[in-house]
């Protein structure tokens, strides 16, 4: 640290200053001086006074005891004339002036005569006969009281006799003499001392102020910058070592310069190559300072604010944002001053219209002792991308399929609607969850290891290998599923793809298509055993033929050929049956309106033969309903369910038919009883099956009623028979919701 | 061979292959006798005596089973599902004796413990020497628990 000095003109002052000490030393040793000396003149006058009245009183004494008054007078002058004295009386006993250096004193009292005489300084040297001294500093004087004998002879002296010569001796004038001498004195060290003053400040000038004028000249031009200056150095002393301290400071300052230029030079460069990069930058790079002013601005200001980067220096950064965008920036603008960096997106309006979509990072611009001093923003255009993100959000919602995004960690990212229809969930209680949410419980820990499985190997693939899939409804029922895998990597890291396939109606189309297929299977085996049949019976009647021919035996060539005439029989009405089998679910006429009434009529009709024959009475209950379909299909139904009951009456004297049809809630159903044979309840389904017969000599092939139960189905409708065993007639139901709901136009 | 009449129970719903087989057991002589049913259930009714089938003696317990598999009512493989099933019947030989040649319908034969399985041949030299090898093997050479 340096000290501070109070500074003055040592040329002058110090000269004035000793001057000034010299005078003081010098008044107060005159004074003590004059002290002295005026005190050893008190003192030596008392002396003098002491003998010089005793002298006078030894020659007055004389002349009174020769009673020479007249001499007494003269003595008495003639001492007054002494210079130091003012006064000189003498007095009786009576203080009555006796003599006196005046001679208007005379008999006067002695306090008249004498200023400041003392009666009982008198009474003492009288009755005493001693000299009584009485200094009178205030008027620079002593009094003395000499007692006197004023007896003319020696033999009378007496008390009555005695006076006193009282002096008044001056010390003005001595006193004086003194103050003179001392004064001249005093005066001449005055005069010789300035005169040497004078020269003293003369060799000042010369040794001290001109060589420090010289220094600041210098140090004034090393200031001004004038680094070439120095100090010439020229004998020895202390402004000489200050003279190389300034030299040395010349140097210092020099060489610092230098170095302080390079580094400014160096400044300069680096902060060009930081605005160039920053410049380049498509996206805004500020710094602000605490209270949000901006500090520096890189070029894209101007495009993204239409403003220039100089033009927005020292504006604040609200003014530049505007109150609603800062809105956004503020949280994270507070956070960064609390020295939290952070990033969040933004949409910041275009100054030539439209919108950006930015990722702005704000990071605390930290001091270098670690307080924040202010913030940094950096912004990146990242409407490309979002543009990008919303086209594949588009891609994925126009899928057919359910997708899904799932993170390395198994947790929904992105879903389209197919998914949430798939799944009965709603957007919001998907994503952020776990996958497995969507997988059921018992394929839980496989699916798991499935999925680290596909992370470890990521390639575009189906998931399962082969493996029947399933997913997991909202309501807990299990989907059956495809899925495939895709993975994507993405700057916010590693994703799958997955496209989840709803396989249920495929799956039961599966099982139809395979239902289908075994009946097909179980058709043609039926008809290859059913027409084989025959075959055999002729190839080995055949047989027996040529062996009957041989031995004449008519009655038994009679039965083989019957028998190989039946058999030709079961054979063509097999094939014509199954004919008319093969054509069910084919068109073979166009569809049209036909009355219940006159498809019940139809098929009476062609059966009118065997209910005449048979003496079946048949009992209409009539209804008013219209059909809509295949007009020899739908007689058929009734054909052959007539044909059926006639073939089976059985013993019944009274075979009665009954045909009709009722309303049964939003179904009409449709019924043809008899009150023949029966069918045992166990036989109930097996009377529907293809060349089924439950009575193997029973009249046709066990194809009719197949038939009738194919047509039902084609028109979506159920049969179903009804008997409560042998001898208990037999009851038909059926619907064909096809058939009347397919009306066009007006119906029934 | 034990001395007691040895039957045939022929379970077939055709007439014609029912006369065939009669004729060559004419022939052949090793039954004594051949029942002819006509549906799965006569012939279960005829085997655990039910419906018309009351009386043993018109339904003594069959040396054979000759059995076709199309049956109405009850169809071939339930019959023999339910011989195979009942511990009194079991050990009667079950023939199957068909046209089917389906792997399927040998398959569920065998499945159901059918002790033969043949497909009826297209000739009648081939259909005779077919019934006198079974009839011979099932019934004269073939020893069964008693």
């Amino acid at each position: 640290m340096m000290r501070r000095y109070r500074s003055i003109n040592l040329n002058v002052w110090l000269p004035v200053i000793i001057l000034c000490a010299f005078a003081l030393m010098l008044t107060v040793s005159t004074t003590w001086r004059y002290e002295y000396l005026a005190a050893r003149l008190e003192q030596n006058s008392q002396e003098r006074i002491k003998s010089s009245l005793a002298n006078l009183q030894h020659r007055l004494e004389a002349l009174l005891r020769s009673s020479h008054d007249g001499l007494v007078a003269e003595e008495i002058a003639d001492f007054g004339s002494n210079i130091d004295v003012n006064s000189l009386v003498m007095l009786d006993d009576h203080q009555q002036v006796r003599h006196a250096t005046q001679r208007i004193w005379l008999n006067k009292p002695a306090h008249a005569a004498i200023p400041g005489f003392d009666g009982d300084h008198f009474s003492r040297a009288q009755q005493n006969r001693i000299l009584v001294m009485s200094p009178d500093p205030l008027h620079d004087r002593i009094l003395a009281y000499q007692p006197i004998s004023l007896a003319a002879r020696p033999g009378e002296i007496r008390a009555t006799q005695t006076g006193v010569l009282v002096l008044d001796y001056s010390l003005a004038l001595g006193k004086a003499q003194i103050w003179y001498d001392l004064r001249n004195d005093a005066l001449i060290n005055l005069a010789i001392s300035s005169i040497t003053m004078l020269i003293l400040i003369m060799a000042l000038r010369h040794w001290l102020s001109h060589p420090l004028n010289y220094l600041r000249n210098v140090v004034l031009r090393i200031s001004q910058g004038d680094f070439k200056s120095t100090v010439e150095i020229n004998g020895s002393g202390e402004l000489v070592e200050l003279g190389i301290a300034v030299n040395k400071m010349q140097g210092d300052l020099s060489s610092a310069r230098a170095q302080s230029q390079s580094a400014i030079r160096m400044l300069r460069s680096r902060e060009q190559e930081l605005k160039k990069i920053t410049d380049t930058l498509p996206g805004p790079i500020s710094r602000f300072d605490e209270n949000g002013r901006y500090l520096f601005a890189s070029a894209a200001h101007h495009d993204w604010f239409g403003l220039s980067p100089e033009s927005v220096l020292a504006k604040k950064h609200r003014e530049v944002l505007g109150d609603a965008l800062y809105g956004v920036y503020e949280p994270h603008i507070e956070q960064a001053l609390a020295g939290i960096a952070g990033n969040f997106e933004a949409r910041i309006p275009n100054p030539s219209g439209g919108v950006r979509d930015a990722m702005i990072t704000v990071l605390p611009d930290v001091d270098t002792d670690r307080t924040v001093c202010g913030y940094y923003t950096i912004c990146v255009d990242i409407t490309e991308r979002k543009r990008g993100e919303e086209r594949f959000r588009a891609a994925v919602e126009a899928a057919p399929n359910a997708m899904l995004m799932v993170d390395e960690q198994g947790v929904i990212t992105l879903v389209n609607t197919r998914t949430l229809t798939m799944f009965g969930y709603s957007q919001e209680e998907l994503l952020g969850q776990a996958i497995n949410m969507l997988v059921p419980e018992h394929y839980r820990s496989t699916h798991r290891h499935d999925m680290q499985q596909f992370m470890a190997h990521p390639t575009g693939r189906n998931m399962g290998m082969g493996r029947d899939l399933y997913a997991r409804h909202r309501d807990g029922h299990e989907i059956p599923v495809e899925i495939g895998l895709n993975p994507l990597t993405t700057n916010e890291g590693r994703f799958v793809i997955a496209s989840v396939l709803d396989i249920s109606e495929r799956k039961l189309a599966l099982e139809k298509l395979q239902q289908k297929n075994s009946e097909l299977e179980r058709y043609t085996h039926m008809v290859s055993h059913d027409l084989k049949s025959p075959l055999v019976t002729i190839k080995t009647f055949l047989g027996y033929l040529k062996e009957d021919l041989a031995k004449n035996d008519p009655a038994r060539i009679e039965k083989d050929m019957s028998f190989m005439s039946q058999a030709a029989d079961k054979m063509n009405q097999l094939l014509d049956e199954l004919l008319e089998m093969s054509r069910i679910g084919r068109v073979v006429a166009l569809p049209e309106h036909i009355s219940w009434r006159d498809a019940v009529q139809e098929a009476l009709n062609i059966n009118a033969g065997a209910i005449a024959q048979r003496g079946v009475q048949v009992v209409i209950e009539d209804a008013d309903i219209m059909l809509f379909g295949e007009r020899p299909r739908l007689v058929q139904i009734w054909q052959n369910l007539i044909d059926n009951a006639v073939k089976f009456y059985g013993e019944q004297p009274a075979p009665e038919l009954r045909i009709g049809a009722q309303q049964e809630g939003r179904n009409t159903i449709f019924y043809v009883c008899d009150n023949g044979a029966g069918v045992d309840p166990r036989f109930h389904k097996k009377i529907f099956g293809l060349f089924e017969k439950l009575d193997a000599q029973a009249p046709g092939s066990g194809l009719g009623l197949a038939l009738v139960e194919r047509i039902v189905q084609l028109y979506r409708g159920e049969i179903r028979i009804e008997s409560a065993g042998i001898g208990h007639g037999a009851c038909f139901r059926f619907t064909l919701p096809q058939a009347i709901k397919n009306q066009p136009g007006e119906s029934r | 061979m034990n001395g007691k009449p040895i039957s045939i129970l022929l379970v077939e719903d055709d007439p014609a292959h029912a006369e065939i087989v009669r004729r060559n057991l004419e022939n052949a002589r090793v039954a004594n006798q051949m029942h002819w049913v006509a549906d799965g259930q006569e012939a279960l009714d005829f085997l655990q005596h039910g419906g018309n089938y009351q009386n043993p003696r018109d339904a003594p317990v069959p040396g054979l089973i000759l059995l076709d598999l199309r049956l109405p009512k009850v169809d071939g493989i339930e019959v023999l599902n339910a011989v195979k099933s009942d511990p009194q019947l079991a050990k009667i030989p079950v023939v199957v004796m068909t046209t089917s040649a389906a792997e399927s319908d040998i398959a569920r034969a065998y499945e159901n413990r059918a002790n033969s399985y043949v497909v009826k041949p297209l000739d009648l030299g081939k259909f005779t020497a077919l019934l006198d090898v079974i009839g011979y093997y099932w019934l004269v050479w073939n020893e069964r628990p008693l």
